[in-house]
């Protein structure tokens, strides 16, 4: 009788529990930004750019951490006179490229929209991915996991400070990393016939933020930032076929001999992301590439554009 | 076993060792003075202690070291 | 598969527990073995013979030893060299394969080591040198044998029992209580808590730090160093905490690896609070058996002879601190880091034993209460920056990378810069990690004063009891640090 009285306590925990879960699942999955998987990541970087005057912008560089290390903004525009803003965020994944955009063209009227190909190989939703299984089934089952940390904005709309309320960045979403770490590992370019697919998710993803883009009248641009940890001829493959399939235009760095990437300088932890003077190589070649392929005009002499000057100073600042 | 007392009341000072059972779950005699316990039972007593020896069971109590000591020249 | 996981307590676990409680009592130590079994073979594969080898090893040479003291004809000293050289036969095999597992890679050749290498090894060193000292019987049935060397909790990273305080509980096979199940579960969910809302939060500004500390001001290297500590504390009582409450579900009392380190008065008073049980086997099996071995007596009698006894009593100590400060630092891996950090700890805890006599009358002359507040005070602001020194130095790729670090602290320290310093960690980060700890901290000192949080949950009533365990579940689920924009850190002893 005994066993089956403590039977009864753990059931009745158990349920209460699960009861417990179900509400605060129901109160955690709300509003909008339901379906991004870093909404607080997203939500920064939109008031980010919301920072920025309207319609100033004419290139958002979105993808993951190869993004905001590799495109830096304040160079672009000291050197070619291109207006951009990196939209990137940490592992960000397609359907929080897709919420991004989406906000950002309220505001903003880009000509080109640059994705950096890493995030094409991460998931395109909200459900997790960890090593942990059960984790993984209750992040995809139970809204409370998958939306917790938003207890942030919770305690944010309380205190009244809110999360990333800030405005604008100096370095428009670039960040700076001047640590180097070399990488050894010698050519990782080998070229093949293979192809490593995206998921299905990935390809819906992508023809939904052409479609996007196309709506906008904005030119959408591949680009693979050089990185031997993430990339492979393989992966290459892949991204040129839906590149030529969908008439995009697409820039394999990691195939630029004229790049010039120094792998003993120019990465800061063994290949995996190019540090500041890497970003400097790879920042130059798109600009000459805006400038000459997509024909983006130049403007630095032009009224309205000082506070991007200010901007430039910041970026000399670190060189010195 | 006065003798050991006075050498105990030495290393252990402040501690009561007559009537403590807890030399070492209270770590009154940390492993530093369990050593120069050793080397003083040792001399005094001219009998050897080896490693097997040292375990909390010996040397929590002044009797179980009496004890200890007892069987240990009984041996010899 | 990792403690840490909610794989391992939800799923394993339930169903461990289970197939346990289906089979008859008489083989359940059967079922525990098998999964002791599979669990190593989740983690390492194929690796598992080696495993199965040093338990062999070890059960044949405690059957020879305990062979030879009943049926040799040798008597007193030929009996213990004849013993002592099967013990070591049997020592340098087991201990053997570490080596080559672990060590070998100095050379450049590097073989994957089976996870758990480090503290099984030991335990079956432990368990041969009890057998050869006779303070435990060699054991006859090899299953409780096997199962004291692989219990499935303990396997990746300790703590490390000695035979005697598992291996018949382990195989007695005792029915699970109803106790005993809501006791271990409610310990590995203060363990998840420890991990996930405290270790995890920190371990992105701790990389930060460590792997970029030329971009950060001294004060923002000494956060990264502070938190490392923290993280490492968390993580590792954490991951001891899931341990331990597993095996208490089994209704095995696995030993305790931590008592509240924080609280120590010194450094030596440190490591018998922290990762105890290596202490200890450290104690057992290096520092009397160095000190006490004849070679290192005859140089203290002959120091004695020239410098008296007040220089001699050290003589064996320090040889035997040495050696157990070595074998600390290798134990945790081939690098001069690991090397360095015990070096550290040996230096500091023989100034600590030479200066505690003069230290104490010193006080007592100047009529200064050691025992008072701001002795206690200044006492434990010391240890923890020792602690964190040489923790500084555990983590640092190498002993330079230690130094140019702790040189950023003491020559560029603005704690201006601090506040401008991006740590990967946002203000809500920083105050619910701070939030976490301070909880940490309170549990910790009702732990010193001897009260048993989980007994008095249990004691209160219903609704209340409930409350508490659901609001730490959720305060678990919803402020761990997991899902976008944090990572799930390994265990970092289990890398050891």
């Amino acid at each position: 009788m005994k066993i089956n009285k403590n039977l009864l306590k753990s059931a009745g925990f158990l349920l209460g529990l699960f009861v417990l879960l179900l509400i605060m699942s129901a109160v955690f999955h709300r509003g909008r930004f339901a379906d991004v998987y870093d909404r607080e990541s997203v939500e920064r970087k939109i008031n980010e750019v919301h920072g920025e005057k309207d319609n100033s912008l004419e290139v958002l560089f979105c993808g993951d951490s190869e993004c905001y290390s590799s495109f830096c903004p304040p160079l672009l525009f000291a050197e070619y006179g291109h207006t951009s803003y990196v939209c990137g965020t940490s592992a960000q994944r397609l359907c929080d490229t897709y919420a991004i955009l989406e906000e950002v063209f309220k505001s903003q009227s880009p000509q080109v929209v640059v994705i950096e190909t890493n995030c094409l190989y991460r998931g395109t939703s909200v459900d997790g991915d960890y090593k942990d299984g059960v984790l993984n089934f209750l992040t995809n089952k139970l809204p409370i996991f998958a939306y917790h940390s938003d207890w942030k904005n919770f305690v944010g709309s309380v205190v009244g400070t809110g999360t990333g309320k800030k405005g604008s960045n100096d370095l428009k979403g670039f960040i700076v990393r001047n640590s180097v770490n070399p990488y050894k590992g010698g050519c990782y370019m080998v070229e093949s016939e293979d192809e490593e697919q995206f998921s299905d998710d990935t390809y819906k993803y992508l023809d939904k933020i052409l479609k996007l883009c196309n709506e906008n009248n904005t030119k959408l641009l591949l680009v693979s930032s050089p990185s031997p940890r993430n990339w492979t001829y393989a992966r290459h493959n892949s991204v040129k076929n839906w590149a030529e399939q969908s008439q995009v235009g697409y820039l394999d760095l990691n195939l630029q001999n004229n790049l010039n990437i120094d792998w003993d300088t120019d990465t800061k932890d063994g290949g995996d992301h190019v540090n500041f003077a890497g970003a400097k190589k790879v920042t130059r070649f798109i600009g000459e590439y805006l400038s000459d392929v997509c024909g983006l005009p130049d403007l630095r002499e032009i009224n309205g554009y000082e506070e991007w000057k200010e901007s430039c100073k910041a970026i000399y600042d670190l060189e010195k | 076993m006065e003798k050991l007392l006075e050498i105990l009341e030495e290393i252990a000072q402040g501690a009561d060792v007559r009537s403590c059972t807890t030399l070492i779950d209270d770590h009154i005699l940390d492993s530093f003075a369990i050593l120069s316990l050793v080397s003083e039972l040792e001399e005094e007593f001219d009998v050897e202690i080896s490693p097997a020896e040292l375990i909390p069971d010996n040397f929590n109590s002044a009797e179980k070291l009496w004890e200890m000591i007892c069987r240990l020249k009984g041996d010899n | 598969m990792s403690y840490h996981l909610l794989t391992y307590s939800l799923l394993f676990l339930p169903a461990v527990m289970l197939m346990y409680q289906l089979t008859p009592q008489k083989i359940r130590w059967v079922t525990l073995l098998v999964t002791d079994y599979i669990f190593f073979w989740l983690i390492s594969g194929g690796l598992i013979i080696w495993m199965l080898a040093a338990t062999l090893v070890t059960y044949v040479v405690g059957r020879v030893i305990a062979y030879v003291a009943e049926n040799s004809t040798a008597k007193g000293k030929e009996l213990v060299r004849k013993k002592r050289v099967i013990l070591g036969c049997g020592v340098i095999l087991t201990l053997g394969m570490l080596v080559v597992f672990k060590y070998l890679k100095v050379f450049g050749i590097t073989f994957i080591a089976p996870i758990g290498i480090s503290y099984y090894t030991l335990q079956t060193i432990s368990y041969m040198t009890d057998v050869y000292r006779g303070t435990v019987k060699a054991e006859k049935h090899i299953g409780r044998l096997a199962l004291y060397l692989s219990f499935f909790p303990q396997i990746m990273e300790g703590p490390i029992s000695r035979f005697n305080e598992t291996a018949y509980a382990l195989f007695s096979g005792k029915e699970l209580s109803f106790h005993n199940v809501a006791f271990g579960y409610q310990r590995i969910l203060w363990g998840l808590f420890k991990k996930m809302l405290i270790a995890d939060r920190l371990a992105p500004a701790v990389i930060k730090v460590f792997s970029g500390y030329e971009n950060y001001d001294g004060s923002a290297v000494a956060v990264g160093v502070i938190f490392y500590t923290i993280q490492l504390y968390m993580e590792f009582s954490g991951c001891m905490d899931i341990i331990i409450g597993t095996g208490e579900i089994f209704g095995v009392v696995l030993p305790e690896n931590f008592r509240q380190p924080f609280f120590a008065k010194n450094a030596s008073d440190f490591w018998r609070r922290w990762h105890i049980t290596l202490g200890t086997w450290l104690k057992d099996y290096v520092f009397y058996p160095v000190s006490l071995a004849k070679p290192v007596k005859k140089v203290a009698k002959s120091v004695k002879g020239k410098f008296g006894i007040g220089v001699s009593k050290f003589v064996a100590p320090t040889a035997a601190l040495f050696c157990v400060w070595l074998s600390n630092g290798v134990w945790h891996g081939a690098g001069w880091t690991y090397i360095f950090y015990g070096m550290y700890y040996f230096v500091l805890i023989f100034i600590e034993t030479i200066t505690e006599a003069p230290v104490k009358k010193f006080m007592e002359q100047k009529n200064i209460n050691s025992e008072g507040n701001v002795c206690k005070a200044l006492r434990a602001v010391k240890l923890f920056v020792i602690v964190n020194i040489g923790e500084l130095f555990f983590r640092a790729t190498s002993v330079t990378q230690g130094f140019e670090m702790l040189g950023r602290i003491l020559g560029k320290f603005h704690i201006s810069a601090l506040f401008e310093s991006n740590l990967g960690m946002d203000v809500y980060d920083v105050v619910l990690a701070c939030l976490g700890i301070i909880i940490v901290l309170l549990v910790d000192i009702l732990h010193e004063k001897g009260v048993s949080i989980r007994e008095r949950i249990a004691s209160l009533r219903l609704p209340l009891r409930w409350g508490v365990w659901y609001a730490i579940i959720l305060s678990v689920i919803i402020l761990g640090a997991y899902g976008a924009g944090y990572t799930v850190v390994d265990m970092i002893y289990a890398a050891y």
